[in-house]
């Protein structure tokens, strides 16, 4: 999928009115809680056939970041 | 490994659920006033309302009740029920196991054995597993299952991950031996390497509670978690994202082997029947086994909460109770805090269940301190304990 589409998903799961960027700072996402990871990991799963786990985001810091666990899937 | 149990047929079952309940939004202020993060929880995780005991009200009580609303409708089954399983980890006592006391206040024979099950969100698939052991095996002519869970996590609600979204809840379950009934195939799983993802740290014998009330004061303190939770020794801690982690790894797939087992696919099965953790794990689980979502309910969990045990068994009576149409194929799966889980699936075709009930406790059950007053006298030799 495109960094465009993800990012509008993205936003879809946070259920934000504001759009989010790549650069944006997961630090700064008041959504950005248990509940949205539950979410963009079932996402990650259903589209990429990919079981990224909670600790995985840990070493994200931007969404950048979120979208490079996809390795390639997001471009 | 995956096995079948034969000749045994789920006769009827009950649920029982408190009268208080409590709402979603009657809790905004816990979430910092955040009406937008209330509005995702509800719809994304399902939360709703969930249900809860008053004072003095404990597990074994949800299920007596529940037995008795399924004895009345099966009275033969007092004098003909062998044994009686208590599922639960809110039992009444240390000792002895509730079960005994149960089997002397539901007046079931004395021919009858009697033992306690210490099995959380798996402990429903757990308990017909070994009632129907004992009917298979011939130990048994008819099991009475009881199965519930109150207050596990506690009441302190500004503990937002644990104490939002459990409830309380208990239930009754008859199997008897037919030699006409259909195949139940289970599959029981568990991994203790990660036992301590759900527990209760203290009261047990690894970090007792000791005689020197000075040497406890930590286990009543509360610890704040970076979020702020407050967390206790004595109350339930959770890891959620190890628990998460663990059911998308394991349950999807048990369930595709379960079905495999038994030489099926999902479109055979009429109902996914999964222990309610919250809606967004059941459709997760529904999605990633190829269920259509109108087989998997998740509306118990809205309803009442999730109920650890309790929770398949009032998903039952819920999704069932008020239809006359008895379930057909069903596959149950239980999975949690152990880590356990399980899975039964069988042909439903005839069974007696009726809507949860909701329990309305006596106004004059005696209090706890009432109860500890009569021990104090008991002791003192001031009275019997039959006085």
């Amino acid at each position: 999928m495109t960094k465009k589409e993800f990012l509008a998903e993205f936003q879809e799961i946070l259920q934000r009115d504001e759009p989010v960027q790549e650069e944006t700072p997961l630090a700064s996402l008041a959504e950005w809680d248990s509940v949205a990871r539950m979410v963009l990991i079932a996402f990650f799963d259903r589209t990429f056939g990919q079981q990224i786990k909670f600790d995985a985001f840990n070493a994200c810091h931007t969404v950048a970041d979120l979208m490079a666990l996809t390795q390639g899937g997001i471009v | 490994m995956f096995h079948t149990l034969r000749h045994v047929r789920i006769v009827g079952i009950r649920s029982a659920v408190p009268t208080t309940e409590i709402r979603l939004e009657d809790e905004g202020a816990f979430y910092g006033g955040d009406a937008k993060k209330v509005t995702r929880l509800r719809t994304t995780l399902g939360m709703d309302r969930r249900r809860i005991c008053p004072p003095d009200v404990t597990a074994s009580d949800l299920c007596a009740h529940a037995a008795d609303a399924l004895l009345r409708v099966f009275p033969s089954a007092r004098s003909a029920i062998d044994a009686v399983v208590f599922v639960s980890q809110a039992t009444d006592w240390v000792q002895p196991a509730t079960s005994c006391e149960l089997q002397h206040r539901l007046g079931l024979d004395r021919q009858c054995a009697a033992f306690d099950v210490n099995q959380g969100c798996s402990g429903y698939v757990y308990g017909l597993w070994l009632g129907s052991s004992l009917i298979a095996a011939g130990a048994a002519r008819q099991v009475l299952l009881l199965v519930g869970d109150v207050n596990l996590a506690g009441r302190d609600i500004r503990n937002r991950i644990t104490v939002p979204v459990f409830g309380d809840g208990g239930s009754a379950t008859l199997l008897a031996r037919d030699e006409q009934a259909g195949p139940m195939h289970f599959g029981l799983g568990t991994d203790g390497r990660d036992f301590d993802a759900i527990i209760t740290p203290g009261g047990g014998a690894r970090i007792p509670l000791v005689p020197d009330p000075a040497d406890n004061e930590s286990m009543f303190e509360d610890i704040l978690d970076p979020s702020g939770n407050p967390w206790r020794l004595l109350k339930t801690y959770m890891d959620g994202g190890a628990i998460f982690n663990f059911t998308m790894d394991v349950v999807p797939k048990h369930i595709r082997a379960a079905l495999a087992y038994a030489s099926l696919t999902e479109k055979d099965i009429d109902w996914l029947i999964l222990h309610q953790a919250n809606r967004q794990i059941v459709e997760s689980i529904a999605a990633k086994t190829g269920f259509a979502l109108e087989k998997a309910p998740s509306a118990s969990f809205g309803t009442y909460g999730n109920l650890a045990s309790a929770s398949i068994p009032v998903a039952l009576c819920d999704t069932f109770g008020n239809t006359r149409q008895a379930p057909g194929k069903v596959l149950l799966c239980g999975y949690g805090i152990g880590l356990s889980w399980g899975s039964c699936l069988c042909d439903i075709a005839e069974w007696d269940c009726a809507p949860p009930l909701d329990y309305e406790p006596d106004p004059d059950r005696p209090t706890r301190r009432q109860h500890i007053e009569r021990w104090e006298q008991i002791l003192r030799g001031e009275r019997t304990r039959h006085d």
